[in-house]
């Protein structure tokens, strides 16, 4: 008698256990991708928004396919039932539309979630969108531009323009060098594949130099090269403005500017998608259009705000922020000048033997999701 | 003859066996990628790798790389292993020596090299200190433990019976504790020149400007696969080679044995 009690006691709590983990189990579906972002472990986090799910008769009715007008937008959204992943790099935009709650507001009646994972650099969002485990990110052209060649299944579908002081070659005052013909047979560093590296070998191409054969070139991380410059492990630096304004804010006036990114054509911020995702749901990149320029708008007329949300967002004091501001987003870049840059950028890195193929601009540019937008 | 042709078959079959497994995973790897079972921007094919190794030989990049890496790690395990050893030996002869270091052996030997590399570049800069120090540093801790175990391993009625005959400490030492002790150390050192491979490479994804290690990183910055992988092969080429040099080396040397 005492075994039959033991052994349904036993069957309930199986049951039990069984049904919680089914439940668990059966979460909200996926549609473009997995929810995971799979990026180098130690240097990403991700934060998951969870749109609220529809009421289930608004479900069953929108559920017909019909093109369904989105009020927060006014541009169609037919997609629903997605996890979207949006890579970013401290671009600012993310943190303004996530305090405001506007992917809830859009995409929450279609139940899509967004889910925002923050990168280092641009070739780790690379790695992820060759693995298919992001949809939407923000990057530097070379990075953009070894994705396309290396078969990252991407297009470049918009781009912001930065201030070309944003990007800067920085010396200490103490080394003596004053341009960059006095780099040669110097100690240079910066991380290869993003935007800085491209500053320095076409810095040091303008002057006849080569990065692999006239100075001693190192890769750092990009967060520590104003570390690495002020301690002296290196002559010179290829690294964002803003960082090195920030040690010279508290250990002085310690560095000079040789170069910075002005006539390079590098100073553009892209907006890469995965194409696979986009050409699914064009609906979904629009509408992220949509929402990036609202949060546009929105740093223009409540800059102190929106300093004070990425500021938190980011761990940076808002002094810094507020640097970062008035040198990033100065506004879209238009198709032709976008491809045009994209073109000489292409060659600058095949004439480089950065690339080992020249892929045509066409297939790295895709204005289609920009102009369903803003209509243009 | 009739032994010369089956020793000859037995040689045949033997060099087929070695070889099945890894001819058998590079047919099927080639296979997956020709048919797109597999990404190539995720896998490249044997094809791929091979033709990204032959283009870093053509840009002098592949030889300049190997050398840095392994004189890099020959630097580091030499003085390494030197110093492992003496120490090693002292901690195994003199038990004062033992006491006075046991603390100190039993706190930092745990911590895991590869958490250190941050802190050799912070303190020895970027420059190639830093990286024969991590050398310098894993391989003494292997060593140290192996001549120290080995050499306390020493069966003590050996020594006894030698000082029952008179035989002084230096004689006893390298007469009877060291060769007793000698396989021990060798296994430390077998083990210190393989982990060397690793924490060379860690130390140049970290700051170099050449090297495997170097080479692996910036190719993942490009997307280069291919390029990554020839570094991948060539980790596991070097440990193989050393390996074999070592197990040579073990055969003649313990042959008293």
């Amino acid at each position: 008698m005492r075994k039959n009690t033991m052994k349904k006691i036993i069957s309930i709590m199986l049951f039990a256990t069984l049904s919680v983990s089914l439940l668990a189990c059966g979460n909200s579906a996926t549609g473009g991708n997995k929810s995971d972002a799979a990026t180098n472990d130690d240097n990403t986090q991700a934060e998951t928004t969870e749109a609220a799910s529809a009421e289930q008769e608004e479900k069953e009715t929108d559920t017909d396919t019909s093109d369904t007008e989105n009020a927060a937008t006014d541009i169609p959204l037919t997609s629903s039932d997605l996890n979207v992943v949006v890579g970013e790099q401290a671009y600012m935009l993310v943190p303004i539309i996530l305090d405001q709650g506007w992917f809830d507001e859009v995409f929450g009646p279609n139940n899509i979630s967004i889910e925002v994972a923050k990168f280092n650099n641009g070739p780790e969002m690379i790695e992820s969108f060759t693995a298919d485990k992001l949809d939407i990110g923000f990057m530097g052209m070379q990075p953009a531009i070894s994705g396309v060649v290396n078969d990252a299944g991407i297009s470049v579908i918009a781009s912001f323009l930065d201030s070309p002081s944003n990007i800067v070659i920085e010396t200490r005052k103490d080394t003596g060098i004053t341009s960059v013909k006095d780099l040669k047979g110097k100690t240079v560093g910066t991380a290869i594949g993003c935007n800085t590296y491209s500053l320095i070998v076409k810095a040091l191409e303008e002057e006849g130099l080569s990065v692999d054969k006239d100075v001693n070139f190192v890769n750092l991380d990009l967060s520590t090269v104003a570390t690495a410059l002020e301690s002296g492990e290196v002559d010179a630096v290829a690294g964002y403005a803003v960082q090195f304004e920030q040690i010279a804010d508290m250990d002085g006036d310690i560095f000079y500017t040789i170069k910075d990114a002005t006539g390079y054509g590098i100073s553009e911020d892209l907006i890469v998608a995965r194409k696979e995702f986009a050409s699914e749901h064009p609906d979904v990149v629009a509408n992220l259009f949509v929402l990036f320029q609202r949060a546009i708008d929105f740093i223009e007329e409540n800059r102190d705000e929106a300093i004070s949300i990425t500021a938190q967002y980011y761990g940076h004091d808002e002094a810094f922020e507020e640097s970062r501001f008035e040198r990033e987003i100065h506004g879209w870049i238009d198709e032709e000048t976008l491809t045009k840059d994209i073109d000489g950028f292409i060659q600058f890195m095949y004439d480089g033997e950065l690339i080992p193929t020249r892929p045509d601009v066409q297939d790295a540019v895709d204005f289609t999701y920009f102009k369903k937008a803003f209509g243009e | 003859m009739e032994e010369n042709r089956t020793g000859i078959k037995k040689e045949i079959v033997n060099f087929i066996v070695l070889i099945a497994l890894p001819v058998t995973i590079c047919a099927l790897w080639q296979i997956s990628t020709t048919h797109g079972w597999i990404k190539t921007s995720i896998l490249p094919s044997p094809r791929f790798v091979l033709d990204s190794a032959i283009s870093l030989q053509k840009k002098g990049l592949l030889w300049m790389d190997i050398s840095a890496s392994l004189t890099r790690i020959a630097k580091g395990f030499l003085l390494g292993a030197v110093i492992g050893i003496i120490v090693g030996s002292l901690i195994g002869i003199f038990p004062m020596f033992d006491r006075f270091t046991k603390i100190f052996v039993a706190v930092f030997r745990p911590i895991p090299i590869i958490a250190l590399i941050p802190f050799f570049i912070l303190w020895l800069g970027i420059g190639e200190e830093s990286k024969i120090a991590v050398i310098v540093i894993g391989t003494f801790w292997a060593t140290l433990i192996n001549t120290m175990d080995g050499i306390k391993g020493v069966d003590r009625k050996l020594i006894e019976m030698a000082e029952i005959f008179g035989k002084s400490k230096w004689e006893i030492i390298r007469y009877i504790i060291f060769p007793y002790a000698f396989p021990a150390i060798f296994t430390g050192i077998r083990i210190a020149i393989t982990a060397s491979i690793g924490y060379v490479i860690t130390a140049e994804m970290i700051a170099a400007s050449v090297g495997v290690g170097y080479r692996i990183m910036y190719a993942r910055n490009m997307a280069q696969p291919g390029i990554m992988f020839v570094g991948v092969i060539e980790i596991g080429l070097f440990g193989l080679v050393i390996d074999l040099i070592i197990l040579k080396l073990q055969k003649k040397l313990f042959s008293y044995r």
